[in-house]
């Protein structure tokens, strides 16, 4: 009966070593790729939907732009040129008094007319908000919060605006869009606070209304769509946003962008 | 009667697998032209051609002396066509004249063609598994978007990393152990077919792939 050598156990030692060895470095160089390519597809999964929430925001932007635009010409614009006209309309020479009273008062009108068609005109530009700035875009819709009689809306800036990507401006401008568009729908509030707070390394913009409130959970398990389109949407630009509302004691949203 | 089947298996296990992979791939038009297609077809002719004259009972060594070199031109080739850049391209080729140098040195010098070449196995196993572990740390700096479980090249560079860093000692050893005639010395040829046999295997999959675009 022969019988193995310590040689031989050596190298068949040595050899199962290796053969370890290898399956080793194979299986970290397989694995280290797969781990790779699934965060590519992950990175890639993510661009697509940030630029389909852009396209989106920009989308809505305009909507509400045009809707904005639509409600000035027929409340404001067509009303200002109606009076216009009947001054016009009334105008007799014979009386030089009255008709020079009438013509200052047109005057007045017209000068109003130029400077509300201004107004609007800027908000036609679809790069407004990388003109102006957030911080301004957002005060603008506070003060046609204000115009509408309905609410009494404030905006506060505490610390200095920082430099926010266009892209991430957009979609913070349109969650802001979409929480006042809620605000007025549904909440029955009466009074709305924005404010803005900026410190070395977080920019938090938290807007309160005084309305009716809402069962957050629930409101999330049911017909919700809209607040986890809000939620999804600020994590996209890896913002947080928190809702805290309840029943009888006004909402209260918050977003929290890390700088 | 089984037990000598399964023997003489283990004796073929080097050329068996190599006609099924040469079958497989015959069916691959994507692998014309492919020097791992050469490399099995190299393989194949010595292993079987060395199995047959030992059946004989007649002196084959100086056939693995022939397998060493030529299996080394057909991955060296392999390798140059695989890093397609000028500086490595340059490298391999100077490599493959040196190792050229060193394996006539070799039979001169210390291992006649009537003895295994350790010597030269043992540096063709060191060059090869230095081509494969390049290939890895290629794909560990610059991971290729594709599915590597689809890569021909990479199943390709597995097999011959696994092959010639797996059997590097026993290619070092084999000379020595054979002049020393170790008792149970055919257990560790057995063990090099069962290494070569992974290689295959490891080869089929690369067949079974599409042409890969991973470089």
């Amino acid at each position: 009966m022969q019988t193995i050598t310590g040689e031989i156990r050596v190298v068949l030692a040595i050899t199962l070593l290796l053969l370890l060895i290898t399956t080793f470095v194979i299986f970290f160089v397989f694995f280290y790729q797969k781990r790779y390519r699934q965060h590519r597809k992950e990175t890639l999964e993510l661009e697509v939907r940030f630029a389909e929430t852009l396209r989106q925001s920009r989308f809505e932007i305009q909507e509400q732009t045009l809707k904005h635009i639509s409600r000035e010409l027929h409340d404001n614009l067509g009303q200002i040129a109606s009076l216009i006209k009947i001054n016009l309309n009334t105008i007799r020479l014979s009386d030089i008094d009255k008709t020079a009273e009438k013509i200052e008062n047109t005057k007045d009108l017209t000068r109003q007319l130029i400077g509300d068609i201004k107004s609007l005109s800027v908000s036609l530009g679809s790069d407004r908000i990388s003109k102006i700035g957030l911080a301004k875009a957002i005060e603008t819709e506070v003060e046609q919060l204000n115009k509408t009689g309905e609410f009494v809306a404030s905006y506060n800036l505490s610390g200095t605006m920082p430099l926010i990507n266009g892209d991430k401006e957009i979609i913070l401008y349109r969650i802001v869009q979409e929480v006042f568009n809620n605000m007025v729908k549904h909440s029955q509030a009466t009074n709305i606070d924005i404010l803005i707070s900026v410190s070395e390394n977080l920019f938090n913009l938290a807007m309160h209304d005084n309305g009716m409130g809402f069962n957050v959970e629930e409101k999330m398990k049911g017909t919700g769509a809209g607040l986890q389109n809000l939620i999804s949407r600020a994590s996209l630009i890896n913002a947080q946003l928190n809702i805290q509302s309840t029943p009888g004691a006004g909402t209260r949203i918050t977003i929290a962008l890390p700088l | 009667m089984i037990e000598i089947i399964l023997i003489k298996l283990l004796n073929y296990l080097d050329t068996i697998p190599l006609l099924i992979l040469l079958l497989v791939a015959k069916n691959n038009k994507a692998l014309r032209g492919s020097f791992i297609l050469y490399y099995i077809i190299i393989q194949l002719f010595f292993n079987l051609s060395a199995n047959i004259l030992n059946e004989l009972g007649w002196k084959n060594l100086y056939l693995y002396h022939l397998n060493c070199l030529f299996s080394f031109y057909a991955l060296s080739l392999f390798y140059f066509q695989l890093f397609n850049t000028k500086q490595l391209s340059r490298l391999i080729a100077a490599v493959a004249v040196i190792f050229t140098a060193i394996f006539f040195f070799n039979i001169y010098k210390w291992e006649s063609v009537m003895v295994f070449n350790s010597n030269t196995f043992g540096v063709a196993s060191f060059i090869l598994c230095a081509y494969a572990l390049y290939y890895y740390l290629q794909l560990y700096k610059n991971p290729q978007p594709v599915n590597l479980a689809k890569s021909s090249n990479f199943w390709f560079n597995t097999g011959i990393f696994s092959y010639y860093t797996i059997s590097f000692f026993i290619f070092l050893t084999y000379h020595k152990l054979t002049e020393e005639k170790a008792p149970l010395l055919r257990i560790v040829w057995k063990l090099h077919n069962f290494i070569f046999l992974i290689m295959c295997i490891y080869f089929f999959i690369g067949i079974l792939c599409k042409r890969s675009r991973v470089k």
